[in-house]
């Protein structure tokens, strides 16, 4: 079993900055990591074992930070950046996966603002998908995967392949030090080209303009009841409401 | 011998406070490769807890009409520092603090008020500026920036000592997270711990208030060790004006925004061990000097007296002064019930029928005690204050029982004075006049904007100059290693 966990591939809100005007810029570098990946991260380590943990990412992928983590290789498509597309970044990370010699596994952040890309990468390979994921073990040839769901604690066997989806439940404990996060960005990673796995390098999507929401204010009607009642019937009237 | 490194940048910043932000923030943006290094797990440090900060002639004073020019701020704080502070350092914070307001409102800063700290008094410049959301979202937005722009920080990695080659500084020796140690290059290492506040042993032997700084209480982050005041010594570098601490008078055992806190914290009747008054509590104005006061006072410790019906004026119209946004002028102290019941089994607040049995529950002598109440009395009912000159307003008459006694001592906000420096912010070498090449100390970690204290009437200056002196160095640095040849290579 090689496990493979993608890691770097969302854009998440807060690595945004919100301009006065409504525009958005987005760090050119590194992709901070999503806010599950460091739970991603852990479960692949476990589920791995003695095994390989091959990383995968995308252009503003750091891959010191999984190799740091316990990843043995990291591969990246340089040329596909992560952008407003989830379909796209789960087609690279489809491809990407598809480098990785006999992966039968893949863990990912269960991202809260892009979900669609774990079932589309799922969907991609053709495998099985669980998201939400706690927390997961190898039993024998599947994965037994435990999951919150509303009140309810649920534990699932999987057989493999599959994509599990993981959900952080708190902060990284224990990020390694920095002579680990120097050391491992000396070890060698795989850089692929889109171009060699037939992707576009473009996205599709081109997000043409943001926009700050509309302000709504509140307007208080007060003074004499009646009086203060039919304001609030005249200007329901004007909204259309009534 | 050249040292083997584990890795090399031109600039590495120990601290991720107010100030060592600004300097990675500034170095990215240089072009500089920058790792910042910060002993605790997570940045801002005491920047955290910034109100506002100082700026003179800056866009967003202009846009409000407010006219504060940088020579009235450059002659303020030589006169606060009875002309100790060094005037390069002073020039170039007052010719630079407009910039860092523009600077900041570049990566999201949004300011919604110019203003000035206590309302009456007069003598305070209009320096304040104050962002939405304070100090807190400027250290988010700075230490976003400063990872956009490239910036490593490591958190829980602190720097351990300097080295050096030939007389420069040529980076530093760091423990990591996991214990390890690194030998990390650097072509210029900006020291940017914030001072020494959390070092009881230091503010001992540095501070002005000697051996009754054991009594002050620390109110900031636990990092601030003084770690970069002892590096820079060991490599030759000079201090000055160590002395210098930001204190807040508190309630023993209290957070600064407690209302019990913030009762004791008005211009009452203030009393020491003795049971005496000893001031013009009207110092309570200027928080910084109210805390030197009781912080100078017997085991650090005074007595705010008030009756009932005063507790009723506090809960009611609000309080006579504010203490920033911790406790607003006017605020309503209506939680002091719900305080006292905890603060009257732990000491931190008294109450009685009688004022002797009020002296007995503090512990004061009770003679000394109601003698002072009775010439307060007195004072109150004649509206004019001959022993300490207090503005008849604030003499209020302790008639009414129950009587009330809050404990106050001396909370400690940063300590404000450290490694000399000069107008670029680079380390002085100790007995010389010369920088130490490749070594800069910025924030409350340089002395130089400071004498004995911290001027409370050019409001929001620590962190004023923190901003600005991280940048300022981090500018430096970056032109010094594009000069030299040696340091491009």
């Amino acid at each position: 079993m090689t496990t493979v966990v993608a890691f770097n591939i969302a854009r998440e809100p807060a690595a945004a900055q919100v301009l006065a005007h409504g525009g958005l810029t987005w760090t050119a570098r590194k992709l901070p990591p999503a806010e599950d990946d460091h739970a991603a991260l852990s479960v692949s380590v476990a589920l791995a074992g003695d095994g390989e943990l091959i990383g995968v990412t995308l252009g503003q992928g750091d891959p010191s930070w999984a190799l740091a983590r316990g990843a043995s290789q990291v591969v990246r498509i340089s040329d596909v950046m992560v952008g407003d597309d989830d379909a796209a970044t789960a087609a690279a990370l489809a491809a990407a996966v598809r480098q990785v010699v006999d992966a039968n596994l893949v863990v990912i952040g269960d991202s809260e603002h892009h979900p669609g890309i774990a079932p589309v990468l799922a969907a991609h390979l053709g495998w099985p998908l669980v998201l939400g994921v706690s927390g997961a073990a190898t039993r024998g040839e599947s994965v037994e995967i435990t999951r919150h769901r509303g009140a309810i604690d649920e534990t699932i066997s999987i057989a493999l392949p599959a994509v599990i989806a993981v959900v952080a439940e708190a902060e990284e404990s224990q990020p390694p030090g920095m002579k680990t996060m120097l050391a491992a960005r000396k070890r060698p990673v795989q850089e692929v080209a889109a171009a060699a796995l037939g992707l576009s390098a473009s996205p599709p999507l081109d997000p043409v303009r943001t926009r700050l929401p509309e302000v709504t204010t509140a307007r208080l009607m007060g003074g004499d009841a009646r009086q203060a009642a039919a304001e609030l019937v005249k200007a329901l009237r004007a909204e259309g409401v009534l | 011998m050249t040292t083997q490194f584990d890795a090399e940048y031109d600039i590495i910043i120990v601290g991720a406070g107010a100030s060592g932000l600004s300097a990675a923030v500034e170095a990215v943006k240089n072009g500089n490769s920058v790792a910042v290094l910060e002993k605790l797990d997570s940045v801002g440090g005491r920047g955290q807890f910034v109100e506002g900060s100082t700026a003179f002639e800056s866009d967003e004073q202009k846009k409000r009409g407010i006219e504060v020019t940088r020579a009235q701020g450059f002659k303020a704080l030589m006169d606060e520092s009875q002309w100790r502070a060094n005037a390069d350092v002073v020039s170039a914070f007052v010719h630079n603090a407009a910039h860092t307001i523009r600077k900041l409102s570049d990566i999201g800063a949004v300011w919604e008020d110019v203003t000035i700290y206590a309302y009456e008094q007069e003598s305070e410049l209009k320096t304040m500026h104050w962002a939405e959301g304070e100090g807190a979202r400027i250290i988010e937005l700075m230490e976003k920036a400063a990872r956009d722009g490239g910036a490593e920080i490591y958190l829980n990695t602190a720097a351990v000592k300097l080295l050096t080659e030939g007389g420069r500084v040529v980076g530093l020796e760091a423990k990591d997270a996991d214990g390890q140690v690194l030998q990390l290059g650097a072509k210029a290492v900006i020291l940017a711990g914030g001072g020494y506040a959390s070092s009881p042993e230091m503010m001992e032997k540095h501070s002005w208030y000697g051996k009754n700084a054991r009594y002050l209480v620390d109110l900031g982050t636990p990092g601030n060790t003084g770690d970069g005041l002892n590096m820079a010594v060991a490599v030759g570098g000079a201090t000055a004006e160590t002395g210098s601490v930001l204190l807040m008078p508190v309630a023993k055992d209290k957070t600064i925004t407690s209302h019990v806190s913030g009762a004791g914290s008005q211009p009452y009747l203030w009393v020491n061990t003795s049971g005496r008054r000893f001031t013009d509590e009207v110092v309570a104005m200027n928080f910084s000097d109210a805390a030197n006061v009781i912080a100078q006072g017997d085991q650090g410790t005074s007595f705010t007296i008030f009756d009932d019906a005063t507790k009723k004026h506090l809960e009611t119209a609000g309080s006579d002064i504010g203490l920033g946004t911790f406790i607003p002028y006017h605020a309503q102290l209506n939680k002091m019930d719900a305080e006292l019941e905890q603060d009257l089994v732990t000491g931190t607040a008294a109450k009685a029928d009688t004022i002797e049995e009020l002296a007995k529950a503090i512990g004061v002598p009770a003679e000394a005690l109601a003698a002072t109440v009775a010439r307060y009395n007195e004072l109150a009912a004649a509206g004019s204050d001959d022993d300490f000159y207090k503005p008849a307003k604030y003499l209020r008459s302790i008639e009414q029982a129950p009587f009330y006694a809050v404990r106050m001592v001396a909370g400690t906000l940063v300590s404000v004075g450290g490694i000399k420096v000069n107008g670029n912010l680079q380390v002085i070498a100790d007995g010389t006049t010369d920088a130490i090449p490749g070594l800069y100390a910025v924030g409350a970690e340089a002395s130089g904007i400071y004498g004995d204290t911290y001027p409370l009437t050019v409001p929001g200056n620590i962190s004023g100059f923190s901003y600005t002196s991280g940048w300022l160095a981090a500018d430096h640095a970056a032109s010094q290693i594009a000069a030299e040849p040696a340091l491009t290579r």
